[in-house]
């Protein structure tokens, strides 16, 4: 018979087992607060309201040594870019929207958000200054 | 004369582009983007500009204050128009009030209630200062041309090509009527708006002369007495680019050539038959 010294040693060996194949898998790095993601610019200024914004952003993101991460745009399903650990920081990528865009950074193998960053489109002419603001031949 | 073929080569490839680009101007007109303004609302600008204003045998540059804006609601509108975009030959530019009579998804018909205007520039008010009679000729050159109409604005949206007529008549001191027929085109490359105006402005003779012509009772030794008489066609031909600098912030630049009918460009108070004008403005939009 085990003595329940040993049953909860065995408990904590296959905690320490479960662990480090979770790890393995990559998903102990989910830990959101370990990672960031920023990019600059984080507005797009179009002139009138309804038009499209272009820009060209700057990722900058920190996330833990191990495990394998991938940048999305939340309009497309393929990832912008994928790497692993810390071997990628940053990431330059054309912007064209117009509506605010959400990019966030998820592990490879499941659909865990660790960190996002939004860019938000902005007009000068507002809708309702529409046809009057855009230009006009007076 | 090769800036003048130049401007104009430039403003008619602005038109063309706009023919050969027509299936971007359905697709914009689906998507409610381009066409008849509905809502209530506006907006205000102030701003500062550089402008250069030149001659046939003079040049001018200025610096100047930018105020535009234009207020919507329930059908009555307000315009004001910047000085800096101002036709500098006269009466177009100014201040409206008005009230849409009618309108569809493509057209509207406004009443111009008001359509002040402010004073010419005619490339003439330097020579103040060497004038053997300054007092005299700054009487005429600094006259009051305050042109006070009522009239109708009709304005086609097609896209991003925008068609106007508008007719108006001096209600203020009965001096004539002036009618002008438009043609613009806006077009956006990536952050950058650009645009192209042609317009053919009618100037009845009793207008013209209250702008252009010189009394005898006013006349001096050099600005002597003239009279225009006839009515006036004059063109003038527009292309300008705008980028929004920061969400309140905008630069514009603006360059027009304007050709003037022998009928005023032969008062002594214009300097030539041509005048080009190009504008370089920031502004702040409220």
């Amino acid at each position: 018979m085990y003595s329940k010294t040993g049953l909860s040693n065995m408990k904590l060996v296959l905690n320490v087992l479960r662990f480090c194949f979770i790890c393995h898998m990559g998903a102990c790095n989910a830990d959101n607060s370990s990672s960031s993601l920023s990019v600059k610019p984080n507005r797009c200024i179009a002139l009138q309201q309804g038009q499209t914004c272009y820009s060209t952003l700057d990722f900058r993101w920190k996330t833990p040594t191990t495990g394998e991460y991938c940048l999305f745009d939340e309009r497309q399903t393929k990832p912008l870019v994928c790497w692993t650990g810390n071997t990628m920081d940053s990431f330059r990528q054309k912007f064209k929207s117009d509506k605010n865009v959400n990019y966030e950074i998820r592990l490879k193998l499941g659909d865990q958000t660790l960190a996002n960053a939004l860019v938000k489109i902005s007009w000068v002419y507002k809708s309702n200054t529409s046809s009057t603001s855009r230009w006009r031949l007076f | 004369v090769f800036l003048k073929r130049l401007f104009l080569t430039c403003a008619v490839a602005a038109l063309f582009a706009a023919s050969a680009h027509s299936a971007d101007i359905e697709r914009d007109v689906r998507t409610g983007r381009i066409g008849v303004n509905n809502g209530n609302g506006g907006y205000f600008e102030f701003g500062v500009d550089l402008n250069l204003r030149a001659f046939r045998e003079r040049a001018f540059l200025n610096p100047g204050v930018v105020l535009a804006g234009a207020y919507r609601y329930r059908g009555l509108f307000f315009e004001a128009l910047s000085p800096s975009a101002e036709l500098p030959s006269g009466p177009f530019g100014g201040i409206s009030l008005g009230y849409t009579l009618w309108r569809n998804d493509q057209w509207t018909v406004d009443f111009l209630g008001v359509n002040a205007t402010s004073r010419l520039a005619t490339g003439r008010e330097n020579d103040i200062e060497n004038s053997p009679d300054p007092a005299r000729e700054r009487a005429i050159l600094e006259r009051r041309t305050f042109y006070n109409g009522a009239g109708i604005r009709l304005t086609g949206y097609f896209g991003n090509t925008i068609f106007q007529y508008r007719l108006v008549t001096d209600t203020h001191g009965g001096n004539g009527i002036t009618s002008s027929a438009r043609l613009g085109y806006s077009r956006q490359v990536r952050n950058w708006n650009f645009h192209g105006v042609i317009k053919a402005d009618f100037t009845s003779q009793e207008t013209g002369q209250f702008w252009y012509g010189i009394s005898e009772e006013e006349a001096s030794e050099r600005l002597e007495a003239f009279d225009v008489n006839s009515s006036t066609i004059n063109y003038s031909a527009e292309i300008g680019a705008t980028y929004p600098v920061r969400e309140n912030v905008v630069y514009r630049s603006i360059m027009r050539y304007t050709e003037l009918d022998d009928a005023l460009a032969r008062s002594p108070i214009q300097d030539s038959e041509f005048i080009y004008r190009w504008s370089n403005s920031i502004s702040y939009v409220f």
